[in-house]
This record gives C-alpha cells, sequence and structure tokens, in this order.
C-alpha cells in the first residue's frame, strides 16, 4: 500500500523527466513562442534571468528598458549587433524584443512607449551601428544626466579574471 | 502527521466526491471519449517544434538515458568536448578544483523516456587543465564560428574566473 501512494505522489509531481537543474525541487518550466527563441538565441550569454556575464555581456534585468527614455534608443535596441545578426527572421525578433522590454524592462520602461513593429525592426536590421561603444557611451551619459542610471553603472561590471590580471 | 496520511486523505475526498457526483456509466462514457479522442488526436496536422527538434530527434533515436558517462546519453546531442561525468564532476555539478562558467550555448535534446524536447545549456568547466576523459562531438543544431553564439567549438569560458577548458557539462534549464 505504501509503494501505491509513494508511486501515486511521483506521478502526482509530474513523471520521471529529470529535473530542472537550476531550480531543484521546482517543475520545469515550459518555453514556446518569443521565450523559447530567447532561451535559445539569447539567454546563454546575457544569462538565465537577464543578470548578464560581469564583464562581458551587459544585464538586460533592470536595465535594457532605460534606453527607451531617449530618442536614439530605440533605434539603438533594433540594431545592436546581437539583434541585428539574430538568425531569427523579422518577425520572431520582434517578438523577443517585445518579450524583453515587457520581461526585463517593465519597471524602467518610458511612459507611452509602443511595443516594436516589424516592419521597424526589419529596416533598421539593415542599417549595422556604425560606432556601437561610442553611440552606447553617450546613453549611458544622458542616462546618468537624467538620474536614470548610477554613476559607476554601465550594465557590464567586470568579470572575475580582469580583477584577478589587475591584482584585486 | 506524515505528508503521506494527508495524501490518503486527499485522496480519499476526492474518490468520494466524484463517487457522489457521477454515474458509472457516465464514467465509462466519458473515459471511452478519451480514449478514442486520444487516438485521434495525433494525426491532426500540427507541427509543434519545427526543423530543429527534428534534428534532436535524430540523435534521441539512438540514446540512452541511464549513462552520461557515455556519449549517446540524451542531454549530449551538442555536447563538444570532455564530458565532465568523466572528470569528477556531473551533467550540472563542475568538477572539484574547475569553476562554471556564467556562460553557455543553448541547444534542444529529446529525451526518448518521453519524448520531450528540453532545453540543454552546455557549460564549460574552466580554470583547470583538460581533463582528457570521454570527448564527445554532438552537433544538433550547432552552427558554424561565424554565429559564435551558435558555435559549440568556442570555450564558453567567458565570464569565468580562467578561460582555460577543463571539460563540458549539459544543465537541463527547461522544456521547449
Amino acid at each position: 500500500m505504501r509503494a501505491v501512494r509513494i508511486a501515486a505522489l511521483l506521478l502526482l509531481a509530474g513523471g520521471p523527466a529529470a529535473g530542472a537543474d537550476y531550480t531543484p525541487g521546482r517543475p520545469v518550466e515550459e518555453h514556446a513562442g518569443a521565450r523559447l527563441d530567447y532561451a535559445l538565441k539569447c539567454k546563454g550569454c546575457h544569462g538565465l534571468w537577464g543578470q548578464g556575464t560581469p564583464g562581458h555581456v551587459p544585464r538586460l534585468d533592470g536595465f535594457v528598458g532605460l534606453f527607451t527614455h531617449l530618442p536614439e534608443g530605440r533605434d539603438y535596441l533594433m540594431r545592436v549587433p546581437g539583434v541585428a545578426r539574430s538568425v531569427l527572421d523579422d518577425v520572431r525578433l520582434t517578438a523577443v524584443l517585445n518579450w524583453m522590454i515587457e520581461t526585463y524592462g517593465r519597471e524602467q520602461v518610458a511612459p507611452g512607449f509602443a511595443p516594436f513593429t516589424v516592419a521597424e525592426v526589419a529596416a533598421a536590421r539593415l542599417r549595422p551601428l556604425e560606432d556601437r561603444k561610442g553611440l552606447r557611451e553617450r546613453m549611458l551619459a544622458a542616462l546618468r544626466a537624467k538620474g536614470l542610471l548610477a554613476p559607476g553603472d554601465d550594465g557590464i561590471g567586470s568579470s572575475p579574471e580582469l580583477r584577478e590580471r589587475s591584482g584585486g | 502527521m506524515t505528508i503521506l496520511d494527508a495524501f490518503d486523505r486527499m485522496m480519499e475526498h476526492t474518490a468520494r466526491r466524484i463517487a457522489q457526483r457521477s454515474s458509472r456509466r457516465g464514467v465509462l462514457a466519458r473515459l471511452g471519449g478519451a480514449l478514442v479522442g486520444g487516438a485521434v488526436l495525433p494525426l491532426l496536422p500540427v507541427d509543434k517544434t519545427g526543423a530543429k527538434l527534428a534534428h534532436a530527434n535524430e540523435f534521441a533515436k539512438t540514446a540512452q538515458t541511464t549513462d552520461p558517462t557515455k556519449c549517446n546519453y540524451w542531454r549530449h546531442c551538442s555536447s563538444d568536448g570532455y564530458l565532465c561525468s568523466c572528470c569528477g564532476g556531473t551533467v550540472n555539478v563542475c568538477p572539484p578544483g574547475s569553476y562554471a562558467s556564467p556562460t553557455a550555448w543553448i541547444g534542444t535534446c529529446v529525451n526518448p523516456d518521453d519524448g520531450q524536447a528540453y532545453l540543454i545549456a552546455y557549460q564549460d568547466c574552466c580554470g583547470k587543465d583538460s581533463c582528457g576523459m570521454c570527448f564527445c562531438l554532438g552537433t544538433e543544431g550547432e552552427m558554424p564560428s561565424y554565429r559564435p553564439e551558435l558555435n559549440n567549438d568556442i570555450i564558453w569560458c567567458f565570464g569565468a574566473p580562467s578561460m582555460v577548458y577543463h571539460c563540458s557539462s549539459q544543465v537541463l534549464i527547461g522544456k521547449a
């Protein structure tokens, strides 16, 4: 009888599939649509929770929405290399961009910001950013001037190996 | 009171409610409907996952789910390098003395036990010399290195304390 009860408990728990390694004890989360595309194409570097990779890849969570406060920010988000060069087609890429703003930028997004449209994403990704780094630095300075970004925050931080090299 | 006692009470309560509210014929009719419906549903022309999953299915045809130290273990469908499972670690734990990279490339593998596609993060363990054990080359869904975010020849140690590659782990991060 005990064995039957335990078997029933296991069935309720969702079958024999392996558990989610990053979230022990919680069910394996279903991914579909834009969330699945984000997971397969972006998550490896921008992080499972949009936290980024210190020293290499900017965090999205609590950061990406800030760009919507700047006139050139909307254009930047569609043209930044990871977006413009994606293997996703225009429709799926647009869905990922909107999912990203909704998921990781909800708290920071500018009032009245309109979702990205397929037509504008299709056009923007064909125009490569010529000075990505310079444009990004100018935008971060503008965000700091508006009081939206802390002075020492560039969204990237520094990685452990860089700290090692500099002796700290 | 144990959780099993609580479970017993819940099951009993549920069974009594069903018994009170339904007739046996009704249950049989619905059960019959479910069986017929279940047989018809798989025939419907629904493309659930697209071409990528078709690739992952190829690997799954000969994959097994019991021995992670073999190249045909289901999670290794896109694993390129030494298996951490052979190096003192597991599919999701780096061997002692190495660091889990915060970056990874993410692929899809089908578990042949349930036929379901899962998202696997191919996360390298870094900061220790090459392990040299159990080299496997899975290439499902992989792309050339000019698509670095989808390439597995690259040493995925960006952001780890050291770029020295030790082995590859295969962390399950979700269902596709």
